[in-house]
C-alpha cells in the first residue's frame, strides 16, 4: 500500500525509527556542557586539561599505514611531470594490449 | 529540444560577462547566476519529451544525420545534464566569497567550463564530443591556475601538458574510427561498427578510453587529480571532482554501449580498473595530511566503485543501475565535502590538516554538513552512499566474493579516513579558533546537498527508479539509433 516510485515500507520505517530515536534522546534530557570537574582523573588524584585528553587524530592511522606500506605506494605520486607522462602512456598501452587480446 | 539551449546560454554568458562585467564586477556574477538558473530550467523542461519519446534530437541547420551535426538527449544523458546544471548553479552561488578580484575572468572561464560540460553531454558525434572536451579542458587549465601562485601555476602547466597528451590520444582514436567507418555520428557508427569488431577498433577505443579516463581519474590515469584539486580554488575543485569526473564516465559509457557495442570480455578490464581505483584511492586517502588531496583520493576511490559496477554489469544486469545510482550520489557527496572543507581553507589560507585542527568547531552548519558528507561517502545507512553501495555489494556477491570483500573493506577504509578528517577539523580543540560567519551563498548549497544526501538515502526507491530509466536508455541503443538516423 505504501510502495510507490518514491518510497516504500523501508523508507517509512527509516523515518519512523529516526524520529523514535530522536524522541528517546530528547526524553533523556541531555546536558549541554561538560563541567571541568568531570575530566579529572580521580583514581590517582591527577587533574588533566581537556586538551590533553584528546587523541592525536592525524597520527591515529600511522600503524596501519606502516603495516600496509602505503608510504611505498605514495612514491608513485612524486609530482614529477615526466613520471606522470610515462605512467599515462604505459597505462594506455597496457589497456590497448589487453583490449586487443580480449576483444 | 529545450536542454540544448543550455549551451548557447552559457556561451552567450561567457561572451557577455567581459563586456558587461568590466564596468561593475558584481554584474559578472549576476549574469553567471542567471545563466546557471536558466540551464536548470531548460534541462527540467526536457524531462517530459525524453520520457515520452525516449530521445530528443536536434539537427543543426536542418542537415539530417549522419551528414550534419546532430544533438541527442536520452534519459541517460538527461540525468547528467540536470546534475551538471544543478551543481553548476551551486558552484556559482558558492563562489561569491572566494572571488573578490578578477571576477570577470573567473566567471567567463566558469561559463566556458559549463559550456564544455553541456556540449559533451549533448554531443551526437565524436568530433563535437572532442571539441567540447577541449573547451572544457582549456577552461579547466586556466581555472586551475586561478590563484596565480607558484603551486597553482605548476599544477596548471602539468594539467595542460598531460591534458594535451591525452587529447592527442583521443584525436588519434577518432581518426582511426573515421578511417574504418567513414562517419563520426555516434548512431551511424553503432550500426557500422556493430557488424564486426576488429583490432583497429579495439585500439581506437583504447586510445579514446585513455583520454576520457584521465578526465574521470580512473587508475592508471588518476595521477593529476590530487595535484589539481590541492591547488585549485574550492568551488572549482568541487566542480572538477563531481561533474567533470561524471562527464568523463558518461562519455566512456556512451561510447562503450551506444557506439562500440562493447564485447563481454572488455568488462573484465573495467572490473580490474575499478578494483585498482578503489584500492589505490582508499589507501592513498588514508595517508594524506592535506584535506584537499584526501578528498581527491576519496573521489578516485568512489569513481572506482562506479567503474567496478559497470564492469560487473555483464554478469549481473542490476549492477548497471547500481553504477549509475552511485555516480549520481558521489556527485552530490563530493560537492558537499569540497564545499564544507573549502570554507575552512578560505578562512585559514591552508589545506594542511595540521594547521586546520579544530577550526571547524565554531560553525555547526559546516560541521554537520561535513559529517553527513563523510558518512555518505563511507556508505553509512540513512545516507545515499549506503543505498548505492549496498546495490554494488549485492551485485558483487553474485559475481565473486572477493569483489565483495574488497568493496566492503574499502568502505571501511573510507569511513576511517572520512572520520579522521572530520575529527581533526571539527572535533579537535583549536588553539585560536576564528569565527566563521556564513552567508546564504554558502549555507544554501551545503544545506541543499545535505538534504539531497539524506533524502536519496531514505527515499532510495526514487534514486533507483531514476537510475533504472537511465540504464534502460543506455543499454538499449536501438531507440537512440532510430531517433537520430530517423
Amino acid at each position: 500500500m505504501i510502495n510507490s516510485m518514491f518510497f516504500d515500507t523501508i523508507s517509512v520505517s527509516l523515518i519512523f525509527f529516526v524520529l523514535l530515536v530522536f524522541f528517546v534522546y530528547l526524553a533523556g534530557k541531555p546536558k549541554k556542557a561538560v563541567t571541568p570537574g568531570k575530566t579529572s582523573i580521580y583514581a590517582c588524584g591527577e587533574n588533566l586539561n581537556p586538551e590533553d585528553l584528546n587523541m592525536v587524530q592525524k597520527s591515529f592511522y600511522t600503524t596501519i599505514i606502516d603495516a600496509l606500506r602505503i608510504n611505498k605506494l605514495s612514491e608513485l605520486h612524486s609530482g614529477n611531470l615526466t613520471e606522470y607522462l610515462f605512467l599515462v602512456a604505459a597505462g594506455t598501452f597496457a589497456i590497448i594490449i589487453l583490449l586487443v587480446l580480449l576483444w | 529540444m529545450y536542454s540544448f539551449l543550455s549551451i548557447p546560454i552559457f556561451l552567450a554568458a561567457g561572451f557577455l560577462i567581459p563586456f558587461i562585467g568590466s564596468s561593475n564586477a558584481k554584474n559578472s556574477r549576476r549574469i553567471a547566476l542567471i545563466a546557471s538558473f536558466l540551464a536548470i530550467v531548460v534541462s527540467l523542461f526536457e524531462i517530459p519529451s525524453v520520457l515520452l519519446n525516449k530521445i530528443s534530437v536536434k539537427y543543426m541547420s536542418g542537415w539530417m544525420a549522419p551528414y550534419g551535426i546532430s544533438v541527442a538527449v536520452d534519459a541517460f544523458s538527461l540525468v547528467f545534464i540536470i546534475l551538471a546544471s544543478v551543481i553548476g548553479f551551486l558552484v556559482v552561488l558558492y563562489s561569491k566569497k572566494y572571488i573578490t578580484s578578477w571576477s570577470v575572468e573567473y566567471y567567463t572561464l566558469l561559463m566556458l567550463l559549463f559550456t564544455g560540460v553541456m556540449g559533451v553531454l549533448h554531443a551526437g558525434d565524436l568530433f563535437n564530443l572532442f571539441v567540447f572536451f577541449e573547451i572544457l579542458s582549456i577552461a579547466s587549465y586556466a581555472l586551475t591556475a586561478f590563484h596565480k601562485n607558484k603551486k597553482s601555476l605548476e599544477g596548471a602547466i602539468k594539467y595542460l601538458i598531460l591534458g594535451s597528451f591525452t587529447a592527442s590520444f583521443m584525436l588519434l582514436g577518432i581518426a582511426i574510427i573515421y578511417g574504418i567507418a567513414g562517419t563520426l555520428n555516434m548512431a551511424d557508427l553503432a550500426g557500422t561498427l556493430g557488424a564486426g569488431l576488429s583490432t583497429s577498433t579495439a585500439i581506437a577505443f583504447g586510445l579514446i578510453f585513455a583520454a576520457l579516463a584521465f578526465k574521470s581519474a580512473v587508475v592508471p590515469f588518476h595521477y593529476l587529480k590530487s595535484d589539481i584539486l590541492e591547488v585549485t580554488i574550492p568551488p572549482v575543485g568541487a566542480f572538477f571532482a563531481s561533474i567533470v569526473s561524471a562527464t568523463g564516465i558518461y562519455a566512456i559509457m556512451r561510447l562503450y554501449f551506444t557506439v562500440f557495442n562493447a564485447g563481454f570480455l572488455t568488462h573484465h578490464i573495467l572490473i580490474l580498473l575499478g578494483v585498482m581505483s578503489i584500492i589505490l584511492g582508499s589507501l592513498m586517502a588514508l595517508k594524506q595530511k592535506d584535506i584537499m588531496r584526501l578528498l581527491a583520493y576519496s573521489a578516485i576511490a568512489q569513481v572506482g566503485f562506479v567503474v567496478l559496477a559497470f564492469g560487473m554489469g555483464a554478469f549481473v544486469s542490476e549492477s548497471y543501475i547500481a553504477g549509475i545510482y552511485h555516480l549520481i550520489n558521489i556527485v552530490f557527496i563530493d560537492a558537499l565535502l569540497f564545499f564544507c572543507a573549502g570554507v575552512l581553507v578560505l578562512k585559514h589560507k591552508t589545506t594542511n590538516m595540521e594547521h586546520l585542527q579544530g577550526v571547524g568547531t565554531v560553525n555547526p552548519v559546516l560541521s554537520y554538513g561535513f559529517l553527513i558528507g563523510a558518512l555518505a561517502n563511507a556508505g553509512v545507512p540513512l545516507t545515499n552512499g549506503f543505498a548505492s553501495k549496498w546495490l554494488i555489494y549485492v551485485a558483487s556477491i553474485k559475481v565473486s566474493p572477493i569483489l565483495t570483500i574488497i568493496t566492503v573493506v574499502a568502505s571501511a577504509i573510507t569511513l576511517a579516513y572520512s572520520l579522521k578528517a572530520y575529527s581533526v577539523l571539527f572535533l579537535s580543540n583549536a588553539k585560536n579558533p576564528k569565527t566563521i560567519k556564513l552567508d546564504g551563498t554558502i549555507i544554501f548549497p551545503i544545506v541543499f546537498l545535505c538534504i539531497i544526501c539524506i533524502a536519496l538515502g531514505i527515499f532510495y526507491t526514487a534514486g533507483i527508479s531514476i537510475s533504472e530509466i537511465a540504464t534502460k536508455a543506455l543499454l538499449n541503443n536501438k531507440p537512440y539509433i532510430l531517433g537520430v538516423l530517423g
